[in-house]
């Protein structure tokens, strides 16, 4: 479907000279579309495609006033060719600010490190050199001020580490268990991560100057994947049984959770997707017959649109907001028998 | 005696053909599997290392070795080498990839050329530095250049620098923009002045480099009967026409002064040359000074000399033959005695051998001295350590 894709603009369903729109991604090549990623600035979105055997690509495509330019694939170095080497698997894009995506990445089988990526810039760049932290590294997330925290597994347990924007690194937690998803508090003072513990995953807040540490949340179930909104802490939830999936909100640390959707579709990789001013979340169902829409609601609870679909199994939502419109991307199968899941980008700003 | 010119000739054959060797095929099938594998292993280091040995074997490169050459060039900074490979890659398939790296380093880099003191280096720096990492090591890279040489012919990412305390902006265009850079002001800490900022690399001192100058290896002499010198009944008794091949050794120092290529220097050196079979034997003791010139891995070294020999044999020049001694059979005469005058000497080297701070060198060398009645000359062709001329590598 991506390769015989096309760019639906529907700016005339909206209105003349609105500037909404809507339209497919297209990309060269078949798989599943996986995990849009707004740039800062929104002129961009970076997504994955897994064919589901072995590759998994990267492209990234320019979102200008009324169109999704075609995606541009990116490569790791290291190919022989210039299309790159086989069995490269890149992922979990960050964008930090000036464009450029930051992600994992993956080369013919080998370690996992952390690559950049900028719209016409050629091929990806490695970020960390072996020689400074060796192993995996993963799960990227970039502050406001483009400090960017990961997870490396150096010592054997993953820990989060960051790199400052001069390029200093330094290791943030050193506990026997595995970290996952460290995200930052927009200003890069503090952030959250999931931590695994007794076999589900807990969530800390840490503060980067001192390294204390709280927990937001634990028991029962995995609490994972968090991001900053307004102030507040959103992430996913499973405590009501195994991959029953909620979206909850907490005010601070070991405050009460509420729930914001309950029943939602598990997105591949990607955390809560929030506006980039903190004031809408959308999301999916898992239930079949709810899966043709995306839902998007609006934080401090005034508000939920339901964003109607002709298509089915829609998931992995991502909102951007730039120029005071509100463009939202998510995943689907065109049709019900369709191989592949596509991308699709929307103008949603008239519907909130 | 050894053939003098046959030997010349075969040693000139062989010292010129050292550096200049046709296509190593096997080698170059072995460096380009070998690129592949560190490239697939990120180790672009090693393909840098890798595609400049591939260089080295004067074989024309595959499309693949091309682009992985402009890779490494781009995880090490080096962006405008990226970009050259990048164009000889497009001669032999203009990929769409290739395309998009060229179109991409033409987008966000621009072409300059810093001209400043080796000596006094300036310091390149940009205030804010780009969160892309090849673009930040294109940076790193050109002002590690500039500090090296003093100079830099190259590409940087679009913005503003300054180097030595000249401010300029690097935007796109297909033309060098020419940067010139003045006296750079060395430690601004004066009393009662405020510290600006550091503008120099730091100064380098007089000497670029030293070390000692060990050379031997055959050597032939040729000293031909005088003219003009009296006879039996004058002073002179001068051996014959003497040709004797023997050894050649020196020992001596060598400073390099200038730091920009050629780096020029001075060499001095105490020499033995020995001739020896045959009638005659000649044992010749000189001092040299010499200014040394070393051009890529060559080194040139010419001045004056001057030498002491002394000689034994058997054969009187014919000259002597006359007045008293006419009828003598002079070929059968003994003699010795010494002599010593001033000359000049030369050598043209070439280094191939990397010895960290010294160079593995084979030389051709020839001298000429008069001691005022006869002529010397030697020629030698020796082997041995010269101090290396440290460079920065590009």
């Amino acid at each position: 479907m991506g390769q015989i894709g096309k760019i639906a603009l529907c700016a005339a369903l909206f209105g003349v000279g609105a500037p909404a729109f809507a339209g497919e991604v297209r990309y060269v090549g078949e798989g599943h579309a996986y995990n849009p990623m707004w740039s800062r600035d929104g002129k961009y979105l970076a997504f994955e495609v897994n064919q589901l055997a072995g590759d998994v690509e990267m492209f990234v495509s320019e979102v200008t006033g009324a169109i999704a330019k075609d995606a541009v694939k990116v490569t790791l170095p290291g190919g022989t060719t210039a299309y790159g080497g086989k069995n490269q698997v890149l992922e979990n894009a960050t964008w930090v600010k000036g464009n450029v995506a930051v992600f994992e990445g993956s080369n013919q089988g080998g370690q996992f490190r952390l690559y950049t990526y900028q719209p016409g810039g050629g091929a990806a760049t490695e970020l960390i050199p072996t020689t400074q932290v060796p192993g995996d590294l993963t799960f990227p997330h970039a502050a406001d001020n483009n400090s960017l925290a990961f997870v490396s597994d150096a010592t054997g347990a993953g820990d989060v580490r960051i790199r400052n924007p001069a390029g200093a690194l330094s290791q943030i937690t050193t506990t026997s268990a595995p970290e996952v998803f460290p995200t930052w508090l927009p200003d890069a003072t503090e952030m959250a991560f999931s931590r695994k513990t007794n076999n589900t995953e807990d969530l800390f807040e840490i503060i980067v100057a001192t390294k204390a540490e709280a927990t937001i949340s634990g028991g029962g179930g995995d609490q994972t994947r968090p991001v900053y909104a307004a102030g507040k802490l959103l992430f996913f939830d499973d405590s009501r049984g195994d991959n029953v999936w909620d979206v909850v909100i907490v005010d601070s640390p070991g405050a009460t959770k509420r729930a914001m959707a309950k029943g939602i579709r598990l997105p591949l990789r990607s955390r809560p997707a929030v506006s980039p001013d903190g004031k809408y979340l959308a999301f999916t169902y898992d239930d079949p017959t709810k899966s043709g829409k995306v839902v998007v609601t609006a934080l401090d609870g005034s508000a939920s649109v339901d964003i109607n679909t002709q298509f089915t199994a829609c998931g992995e939502p991502a909102l951007s907001f730039a120029n005071g419109r509100y463009i939202l991307a998510y995943t689907a199968l065109p049709s019900a028998n369709a191989a592949w899941r596509f991308l699709y980008v929307e103008d949603i700003t008239d519907k909130l | 005696m050894m053939p003098i010119l046959p030997t010349l000739f075969v040693s000139a054959a062989l010292f010129t053909a050292l550096p200049a060797f046709a296509c190593d095929e096997a080698e170059k099938l072995r460096l380009a599997e070998e690129i592949s594998r560190l490239a697939a292993k990120n180790a672009w280091t090693g393909v840098e290392r890798s595609y400049t040995a591939l260089l080295a074997t004067r074989c024309e490169l595959k499309f693949e070795s091309y682009w992985l050459g402009s890779e490494s060039a781009r995880f090490l900074g080096k962006t405008f080498e990226q970009f050259e490979r990048l164009e000889l890659a497009k001669k032999i398939d203009a990929q769409p990839q290739v395309l998009d790296s060229l179109a991409a380093i033409e987008g966000n880099y621009g072409r300059i050329d810093i001209h400043g003191d080796v000596r006094h280096p300036p310091l390149l720096t940009r205030a804010d530095m780009p969160f892309a990492p090849d673009q930040r090591k294109s940076i790193e890279w050109a002002a590690q250049v500039v500090t090296a040489t003093g100079s830099l012919h190259g590409m940087l990412p679009f913005g503003d620098y300054d180097v030595g305390g000249v401010k300029f902006a690097v935007a796109a265009g297909p033309d060098f923009q020419p940067v010139t850079v003045g006296k750079v002001r060395a430690a601004p800490v004066a009393k009662g002045e405020e510290a600006g900022p550091e503008q120099t690399a730091g100064s380098k001192g007089a000497i670029n480099y030293a070390g000692p100058v060990v050379l031997v290896g055959p050597g032939f002499l040729l000293t031909a009967a005088p003219e003009g010198v009296e006879g039996a009944n004058g002073i002179e008794v001068q051996p014959d026409s003497v040709r004797a091949a023997g050894v050649v050794a020196e020992l001596g120092a060598e400073i390099g002064l200038t730091y920009s290529a050629p780096e020029a220097g001075l060499a001095l050196v105490v020499g033995y040359g020995g001739g020896f079979g045959g009638a005659h034997t000649f044992h010749q003791f000189s001092g040299w000074a010499a200014g040394v010139l070393r051009p890529g891995q060559a080194r040139i070294a010419l001045g004056p000399s001057y030498q002491l020999v002394a000689g034994k044999g058997q054969g009187i020049y014919e000259a002597f033959a006359q007045g008293d001694a006419d009828g003598i059979a002079v070929s059968g005469l003994d003699y010795s005695g010494y002599s010593w005058g001033a000359g000049v000497r030369g050598s043209v080297g070439y280094g191939l051998l990397d010895l960290d701070n010294l160079r593995g060198v084979v030389e051709l060398g020839s001298a000429w001295h008069s001691d005022g009645a006869r002529s010397f000359l030697g020629f030698g062709m020796t082997f041995g350590i010269v101090p290396a001329v440290p460079r920065f590598e590009q």
